[in-house]
């Protein structure tokens, strides 16, 4: 005789995570060939006993407008096409199938290559033609430079519905607000590991008028043995606080999960360790899957292959069939 | 919501209140804090009235009882969430052994766990035990399997089979070194019940569904038994991942909510992940995903198949990371280090003593095969580029450290080697403390380069 189902009492989580919409299809006035939609929890992820929902998580993968110095492993899957970000986003779309396209700007640091604004810009336009799958922008991270980078790229990509990745306190933040309001762009806001000032600084991007259906949170991603239980306990505590009630903090989180690779584990040629091939994405992919179930929903990453890893993931996790399913193969791992 | 976590002014209710200090602590406040902490025990305590002896080891019981067997305390967890307090005991790994695998891939995997060990920030990181099953059924290969492991290897046993009568067998064998037994199902339960008994053990439950958890765990506790770890299975079939992730999070938090018979330690065999149909190369790489999505999700204990290293690496640290106390930032003794054996000559390098910024460094500095002086100052336990980006180093205090560990007596130069990220601090570091400020590479693993190319010629 089946035993009554197992049940707890529900949670009651007061508010659902904003939704985010990134891309802008021609019906929408961009031109982009497919818009994707992140966000929208009601519970922490996966806790389906809770009746969790959500839009499916998107992987933005990274392309750099200059060659920069990437792990050989990595370097490997992309070859020439490195030399002109046209190229290496065509290359992730037509051979990786990229859902999603992360421009990287870092050439515009004056420590890099000071690119100018306007140059970037032609870039941006560049690669808004050569591939179709919506983008995020991101900038250099030279807080002098980014705010006038970013609200000009808000600018250009008028319609199409990007993501500017990433504004934080120590830069001014409120000419990029400015900016991305006008041209209805959604924003990264970045903090390092710290829910409070996560709170503090979402609420000012939103009394600048900025809509929680504009902004996602990137508490940043460190990689296994480089400060991911910190990036887990950050993203847990915001998707919380935020599944609680706080407007602050109810929020899609970004994980830049590419950050994985600082870990010399991940790239470091060591015998102990066996080799680099599979151990850098693997580093990569399960850095993500950390991330997944502490509640990200964007994910920005380097590696194809971990990519393909974390898509399998997202099938099989958002795929739950039948949760009280009493038959399982599982027991003749025994004898198998 | 979950069960109001412990406080320490609870259990102060319940403490004689004399701040006598026999319990080794000043105060009954500060025993009780300790309490909460596990670094004392109520029989710490020579006072409590056999009343407040009771209540205290009630409060204390985790709801997620600790279940033991050989030398090992598995689960005794509290919290959902790690940030609400902390997990306490990091989830074994044990290597699975089959009985029909020929002597040398038994021994091959029994190196692996004895040899494989990483060093990682002051901590060396392995796998824990063995686990041996049954594949064969047949009794003598079992036991063959189980003397070739149990002669050339010492630590912490799983015997697995359905069959009570292998586990016997086993017992036989091994009984003495208590190992964790695996597993009991609706049908055999009374009879590996009966063997973990008689060998003071704990024994796995399986059911894949939490209702059959349930009803067998509360069977078994009211025959006045509960050293157990439940195991609800991995689904391994294509939409069964996240059955997996729902079932071991609902078990956690049943746990937590006080339901005393799903009360128990959770585990996983990732080693089910190789009965599926795909190729064996992807198999190290699927296995290590599943076990660390088990990390996250409560798994207490694992069994994994997989030999590769560099797919185990990753669980290892990750484990580490997730087991770690995030109250406390790990660090080591601000004060002057010595690398190989340095001498008048050698170079002076900076840091700061968060611990994995010490233990990076000074293992690239071994490497470089480089004798020379490390000089830890305190961060506060911020990482080198943590402390820049939080403006929590002050030159003041650098030169202070600098004064204090009496290099200039010890070397005939003065020049100072910072973390690249350090730059900013040059000038000041100049001007306060009058040495050269040489500005190192980023990067700590491109020392051994810099000092090879470079310190001749500084
Ligand atoms: C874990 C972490 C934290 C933890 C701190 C843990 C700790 N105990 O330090 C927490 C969550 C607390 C934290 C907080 C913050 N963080 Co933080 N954090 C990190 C993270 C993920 C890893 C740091 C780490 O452990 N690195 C590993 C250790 C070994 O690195 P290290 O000590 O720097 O040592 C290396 C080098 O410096 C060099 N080196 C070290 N010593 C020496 C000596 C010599 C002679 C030489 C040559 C080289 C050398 O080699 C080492 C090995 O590579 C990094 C990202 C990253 N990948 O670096 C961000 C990061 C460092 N944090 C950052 C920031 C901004 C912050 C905050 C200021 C955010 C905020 N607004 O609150 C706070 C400040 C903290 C505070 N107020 O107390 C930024 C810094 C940006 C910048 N460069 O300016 C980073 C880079 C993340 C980012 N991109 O946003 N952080
Ligand atoms: S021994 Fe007992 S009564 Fe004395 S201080 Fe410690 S806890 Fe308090």
């Amino acid at each position: 005789m089946a035993s009554p189902r197992f049940k707890l009492p529900k949670e009651g989580y007061k508010q659902r995570i904003s939704v985010v919409s990134i891309g802008a299809t021609r019906r929408d006035g961009g031109t982009r060939d497919k818009s994707y939609r992140i966000g929208g929890e009601n519970t922490p992820a996966f806790h389906y006993f809770d009746g969790f929902k959500a839009c499916h998580p998107v992987i933005s993968e990274d392309v750099f407008d200059i060659p920069i110095h990437l792990p050989g492993n990595v370097r490997h899957c992309f070859g020439d096409a490195m030399e002109d970000p046209r190229d290496w986003a065509r290359l992730r779309v037509k051979k990786y199938a990229a859902k999603m396209i992360t421009l990287h700007l870092v050439s515009t640091d004056p420590k890099v290559g000071n690119t100018s604004i306007a140059e970037a810009c032609k870039t941006i336009e560049d690669v808004l033609q050569a591939v179709k799958v919506p983008l995020i922008i991101g900038g250099s991270g030279n807080p002098d430079k980014d705010p006038e980078l970013l609200s000009k790229a808000a600018e250009v990509c008028s319609g199409e519905s990007v993501v500017l990745s990433s504004v934080g306190p120590d830069m001014n933040y409120r000419q990029v607000a400015e900016a991305a309001v006008k041209h209805d762009q959604s924003l990264v806001s970045l903090i390092s590991m710290n829910p409070d000032e996560m709170r503090r600084f979402n609420r000012n991007l939103m009394k600048l008028g900025v809509k929680p259906s504009n902004i996602i949170m990137d508490l940043f991603t460190g990689g296994i043995g480089y400060g991911v239980e910190y990036s887990i306990s950050a993203m847990e505590r915001c998707r919380l606080l935020g599944l609680q009630g706080d407007p602050f903090l109810s929020l899609p989180i970004a994980s830049a999960t590419s950050n994985a690779w600082s870990a010399r584990e991940a790239w470091m040629h060591n015998e102990e360790w066996g080799p680099r091939e599979l151990r850098g994405p693997l580093w990569e992919s399960s850095t993500a899957s950390m991330a997944l179930l502490s509640g990200a929903d964007l994910f920005m990453m380097l590696h194809p292959f971990a990519v393909d890893c974390l898509e399998s993931l997202f099938d099989a996790l958002f795929k739950p069939g039948d949760l009280y399913s009493t038959h399982s193969p599982y027991s003749m791992w025994v004898e198998g | 919501m979950n069960v109001k976590r412990l406080t320490a002014l609870q259990l102060y209710g319940h403490l004689p209140k004399t701040d006598c200090g026999r319990c080794g602590f000043k105060t009954c406040m500060s025993y009780a804090l300790k309490l909460l902490e596990r670094e004392a025990k109520p029989s710490d305590c020579p006072l409590l009235s056999d009343e407040q002896w009771n209540t205290l080891n009630k409060l204390l019981m985790p709801p997620v009882q600790a279940s033991s067997f050989s030398n090992l305390s598995v689960g005794g967890e509290e919290v959902l969430y790690r940030h609400e307090f902390r997990f306490f005991n990091p989830p074994p790994f044990f290597m699975d052994v089959s009985d029909l695998m020929p002597e040398e891939e038994i021994l091959d995997r029994i190196k692996l766990v004895k040899d494989f060990s990483v060093e990682r920030a002051g901590m060396r990181l392995s796998l824990d035990g063995v686990s041996v099953r049954s594949a064969s059924n047949k009794d003598y290969r079992f036991r063959k399997a189980l003397e070739l492991v149990s002669e050339n290897f010492s630590g912490p046993l799983i015997l697995c089979s359905f069959k009570p009568e292998v586990l016997r067998d086993g017992l036989e064998l091994v009984g003495s070194r208590r190992p964790l037994l695996y597993a009991a199902d609706s049908e055999n339960w009374s009879a590996v019940l009966k063997l973990a008994r008689k060998y003071d053990t704990a024994f796995v439950v399986y059911s894949p569904t939490v209702e059959g958890l349930s009803s067998l765990s509360k069977r078994i506790i009211s025959e006045g038994f509960s050293n157990l770890i439940l195991d609800p299975g991995i689904d391994v079939r294509d939409d069964g991942l996240a059955r997996t992730v729902n079932k071991f999070t609902l078990l956690r938090k049943a746990a937590l909510d006080g339901v005393g018979e799903l009360g128990f330690p959770l585990m996983a065999s990732t080693a089910s992940v190789w009965m599926r149909g795909c190729g064996d190369e992807s198999k190290p790489y699927l296995e290590s995903t599943i076990a660390s999505l088990l990390l996250h999700r409560f798994a207490s204990l694992f069994i994994v198949h997989s030999i590769e290293r560099w797919s185990l690496l990753p669980l290892l640290i990750l484990r580490s990371n997730i087991y770690g106390d995030p109250r406390v930032e790990p660090t080591v003794e601000p004060k002057l280090y010595e690398i190989g054996e340095p001498n008048e000559f050698s170079p002076v390098l900076l840091s700061t003593n968060f611990t994995l910024t010490y233990f990076s460094v000074s293992d690239d500095l071994r490497r470089s095969g480089v004798s020379c002086f490390l000089l830890i100052i305190d961060s506060g336990g911020l990482a080198a580029t943590v402390a820049v980006a939080a403006d929590k180093l002050s030159v003041e205090a650098i030169s202070r450290a600098l004064e204090k560990s009496r290099l200039s007596e010890r070397v005939n130069h003065k020049k100072l080697i910072i973390p690249g990220v350090m730059e900013s601090l040059k000038e000041e570091l100049e001007r306060r403390t009058g040495w050269d400020v040489i500005v190192g590479p980023q990067d700590s693993s491109q020392l051994g380069v810099f000092l090879g190319k470079e310190w001749s010629t500084l």
